[in-house]
């Protein structure tokens, strides 16, 4: 579907000032304590919210300019995906450096993925330009697969991991702060299978389906819970605690 | 990591030692060690300063758990990161556990090949479940450190 809903503009839209909002809010954290795991979270959302903003920038560029002729949506979402490959090898360098320890060994299979579906899209960036009409992405489907299917795998792994850690800890405070980590990560699989099923049913011409919006809202769900359980805000913190001393 | 585990007996000589860190170390290298360590315990208790429950060197860290009877010492190497509360609970979880199966154990001969066997076992099972929880804790600590 060629036609940009004005509902996929204003989710698109807000879902970047939220992401926007929690990259600052990492920057900050960042700035003040200068930690490796804050920095690979830093670089994780500035490529998540960059990808989100030039998709929305796309959806706006389509439904004021059209998009048929031009699909811009099709080089946003090729440029987002090539984000979203680069966000995800951030987040397997964040896994390993918290989690696993194991070094080069661990992450490279994902660096390999990932660096794969970014070279993919960057070819499909460049046929673009020779070939402006909508219509790139449903050719170019499977990269979206590759992507979906990394990041499922990706973000999956940061839950199991985050749960188990909050199984061990008996302290109130690190238990909650890893179960909203790993409830993040469930929140972003949802989007990529969402946006998966998204995908198929734009194949059948029935783009834009509940599945779109049912991915972003997982996102915007996502992204809140990564800001109260990485940043964890100082009400989060006392209530926590407080709920801990009852 | 956890790098050895060694149980004494308390008249200085290893009865069991379970070395990860070095495969091949000779029956000479462990028995001068076991014997400094009983050395070291004697002669704090001599002086009446307490029997020491870990050593610091420059290369390792040396947790002391005794009984009456024998003497566990886990090695690991040094780390900035010291997780020492959970290397000292596994250290007395050995012992207890060593002691109350093996009623024997001071006296060395009276331990059959499977029972040593058995210790050795039970050890490299220790070392894992002490390696994993060091491991485990320090993504609490490094989120803590990092976010929190």
């Amino acid at each position: 579907m060629a036609e940009v809903p004005l509902s996929a503009i204003i989710f698109e839209t807000f879902i970047s000032v939220m992401l926007i909002t929690v990259f600052v809010l990492i920057l900050l954290k960042y700035i003040q304590r200068r930690k490796k795991p804050v920095l690979y979270l830093l670089l994780t959302f500035s490529s998540f919210s960059l990808a989100s903003l030039i998709s929305a920038i796309g959806r706006w560029l389509g439904y004021f300019l059209g998009n048929e002729t031009v699909g811009y949506t099709d080089l946003s979402n090729i440029s987002a995906f090539l984000l979203l490959a680069i966000s995800n090898c951030f987040v397997i360098a964040f896994v390993e450096t918290v989690f696993v320890n194991k070094g080069i060994d661990f992450a490279l299979p994902f660096l390999v993925i990932n660096g794969v579906a970014v070279g993919m899209s960057i070819e499909a960036i460049i046929y673009w330009f020779s070939k402006k009409e909508f219509g790139l992405l449903a050719d170019k489907f499977y990269i979206l697969v590759l992507l979906a299917i990394i990041s499922l795998v990706t973000y999956i792994i940061l839950t199991i991991y985050a749960f188990k850690e909050a199984k061990l800890n008996t302290d109130k405070l690190p238990r909650s702060g890893f179960n909203l980590i790993a409830t993040y990560g469930i929140s972003v699989s949802l989007l990529f299978i969402f946006f998966a099923l998204d995908s198929v049913m734009a194949s059948l011409g029935k783009g834009y389906s509940p599945f779109y919006y049912l991915g972003w809202t997982f996102a915007m769900i996502g992204v809140f819970l990564g800001y109260l359980g990485y940043i964890m805000p100082g009400w989060l913190k006392n209530f926590i605690l407080r709920k801990a001393h009852r | 990591m956890i790098q050895a585990v060694y149980i004494i007996s308390r008249t200085g000589l290893p009865i069991v030692v379970v070395d990860k860190g070095d495969e091949n170390s000779s029956f000479s290298d462990q028995a001068l060690f076991s014997g400094i360590m009983t050395a070291i315990q004697s002669a704090m208790e001599e002086i009446d300063v307490g029997v020491p429950k870990f050593v610091d060197t420059k290369k390792f860290e040396v947790f002391i758990e005794l009984s009456d009877e024998i003497a566990v010492a886990l090695l690991r190497k040094a780390q900035i990161e010291i997780e020492r509360s959970i290397i000292h609970e596994i250290t007395a979880e050995i012992l207890r556990e060593i002691s109350g199966r093996f009623p024997n154990i001071s006296d060395y001969n009276l331990l059959t090949e499977e029972q040593i066997v058995e210790i050795e076992n039970f050890i490299e099972e220790m070392i894992e479940k002490g390696d994993k929880e060091i491991a485990q804790r320090k993504a609490t600590k490094i989120v803590s450190d990092s976010f929190w």
